[in-house]
C-alpha cells in the first residue's frame, strides 16, 4: 500500500461482482453529507446546527454504452434501474488499488439509466440513489474503509500478515466482497483480525463471512455484523476452500469509529 | 519530503521497453529505443551520434526541442516542504525508420513505416501503466503530426515520424 495523493486513473469500480473500471470515465461525488438541525432561539446572536441524519450518496456514473456480453456496462446496468446493487469504489494511490488501499463500499438503488444516441461516441450514464432502505449498511454512516483483498486470484488460504488499522474498535463494521470470476465450486470469503500482527494470532471475526457461496462471476455481498461488535487492531483477508480451487475477487472491511 | 522531477527515469524506462515491430526486410525485430543520454554530442572532438541504418528502426529523443510545454503547477499553497506541486510537459521521439531511397525509390518502405508507427503508438496506448515507477503519475501518446521524412545528425534522411507523448509528474517523493 502506498500514500499520498493518486489520479484518477488509478481508481476502479466494482458492482455486483463485475469489474466496471474499463467502461467508467467518471463516477461520483461519493458523498457523506448530514442534515443540518438548528437548535437555536432568538437571543442567540449566531445559529447553532447539529449533524443530523446522514446520507450516502454515490452521484453518478458516466460511461462507455458497450453491450458486451454479461460484463459490459450496459449489460451489467441496463437492466438494473430501480434495484439494489453493490457497489464498491477503490483508490489505488499512483497504481491499481491495492490492499490497505481506500475504497467506497454500500449498496445503492439505481434510480436511472439513460444513455444518448445524438451524441457522437455512445455514452451510458447511471444515476445512483442514496444509500438503500433495501440495503444493509443503514446501521452504518460512514461509507469508506479499506481495500483488504484487490482484484486477484487464490487458490489457497491466507498465511500473510495483516493490514495495521491502528486501533481495536468496538463499534462494529462491515465487509464488501465481488467474486468476479471463479471455477464455480464452493469457497467461504471471510474477515479475520488479531492483536498482534502474526499469522497464527488471527481469527475468524464473528459473522463477517460469505458463508459457502459459489465462486462465480457476477456475484457481491455486504454482510454487516452488530453495532457493538468488537473488531481487533490488525485485519486480513481469508478463504476456506469447499470444491472450488480459485476464486477471482474483490474483499474490503469498512469499520465503524463510533 | 523530498522533490524530484524524474525525467531521466522516465526516458530509461521508455528506453527498457521491448517492442517487436516489423523492419524494411519484413522481419520482427526489436525496436531500438535510445535513452536521453544517447543524443549527446561528444564536446569538441566534431562527433555526433548518427543513426546506424542497421539498426533501424530507432526511437530516438529529438535532439532540438526534445523536452516542450512544461508546464509547472502549485497545487496546494503551503511552506516548501508541505506544498503540493505538479509538472507537465510533452516528449517528442524520432521514430528513424529506415534510409530514404533505400530499395529502388524514396517511395519504397512507406507503407512498412506506416505500419511500424502505428505499432508503436498502439504499444504506448496500451502500456501507459508501465510508466507508474518512473513517478509519472500520467503518461500518454500525445500525438504523430505526420508521417514525414527525419534528419540524424549527419543530416542523412530517414523514413519516420515524429512521436510525442505527455507526461504528468507529481514532484514529491
Amino acid at each position: 500500500m502506498a500514500t499520498g495523493r493518486t489520479h484518477r486513473k488509478n481508481v476502479r469500480v466494482y458492482a455486483d461482482g463485475y469489474d466496471l473500471s474499463g467502461y467508467t470515465r467518471g463516477i461520483g461525488p461519493l458523498a457523506e453529507t448530514y442534515d443540518e438541525d438548528g437548535d437555536f432561539a432568538f437571543t442567540d446572536p449566531v445559529k447553532g446546527f447539529l449533524p443530523g441524519q446522514a446520507k450516502l450518496s454515490l452521484g453518478t456514473q458516466n460511461g462507455l454504452f458497450d453491450n458486451t456480453a454479461t460484463v459490459g456496462l450496459h449489460a451489467v446496468l441496463a437492466g438494473g434501474a430501480g434495484s439494489l446493487h453493490t457497489v464498491t469504489v477503490a483508490m489505488g494511490i499512483r497504481a491499481a488499488p491495492a490492499a490497505g488501499d481506500a475504497c467506497y463500499g454500500a449498496q445503492h438503488e439505481l434510480q436511472e439509466y439513460a444513455t444518448d444516441p445524438n451524441s457522437g461516441m455512445l455514452y451510458a450514464n447511471a444515476k445512483w440513489g442514496p444509500a438503500s432502505e433495501a440495503g444493509k449498511t443503514l446501521l452504518y454512516s460512514k461509507p469508506w474503509g479499506v481495500l483488504l483483498h484487490a482484484n486477484s486470484a487464490e487458490t489457497a488460504a491466507n498465511t500473510a500478515i495483516g493490514i495495521d488499522q491502528l486501533a481495536a474498535t468496538a463499534f462494529g463494521g462491515y465487509m464488501v466482497v465481488h467474486i468476479l470470476s471463479g471455477d464455480s465450486g464452493t469457497i467461504t470469503l471471510k474477515v479475520q483480525d488479531a492483536a498482534t500482527n502474526l499469522n497464527a494470532s488471527f481469527a475468524d471475526v464473528t459473522g463477517m463471512t460469505t458463508g459457502a457461496v459459489a465462486a462465480t462471476a457476477g456475484t457481491s455481498y455486504l454482510i454487516a455484523i452488530g453495532r457493538t461488535a468488537a473488531l481487533r487492531e490488525f485485519v486480513r483477508w481469508q478463504l476456506a476452500l469447499g470444491t472450488a480451487a480459485t476464486c477471482t475477487f474483490v474483499m474490503t472491511l469498512h469499520r465503524a469509529y463510533n | 519530503m523530498s522533490e524530484n522531477i524524474k525525467l531521466s527515469t522516465l526516458t530509461a524506462l521508455i528506453a527498457a521497453q521491448s517492442i517487436t515491430v516489423t523492419n524494411a526486410l519484413g522481419s520482427s525485430v526489436a525496436l531500438n529505443i535510445r535513452d536521453v543520454s544517447m543524443t549527446n554530442e561528444t564536446p569538441g572532438t566534431g562527433i555526433v551520434i548518427a543513426i546506424n541504418p542497421q539498426d533501424c528502426p530507432v526511437l530516438s529523443p529529438r535532439a532540438l526541442n526534445f523536452v516542450t510545454n512544461v508546464k509547472p503547477t502549485m497545487d496546494t499553497y503551503n511552506s516548501q516542504s508541505l506544498g503540493r506541486h505538479s509538472i507537465e510537459y510533452d516528449l517528442t521521439y524520432q521514430l528513424y525508420f529506415y534510409p530514404l531511397g533505400e530499395g529502388g525509390s524514396w517511395a519504397a518502405n512507406y507503407g512498412a513505416n506506416a505500419v511500424c508507427v502505428m505499432a508503436i503508438m498502439l504499444y504506448f496506448m496500451t502500456h501507459s501503466d508501465q510508466f507508474a515507477g518512473s513517478g509519472s503519475e500520467d503518461f500518454f501518446p500525445l500525438a504523430i503530426p505526420a508521417l514525414q521524412s527525419q534528419s540524424d545528425a549527419t543530416s542523412t534522411l530517414y523514413h519516420g515520424a515524429e512521436i510525442s507523448f505527455h507526461v504528468k509528474h507529481f514532484t514529491e517523493d
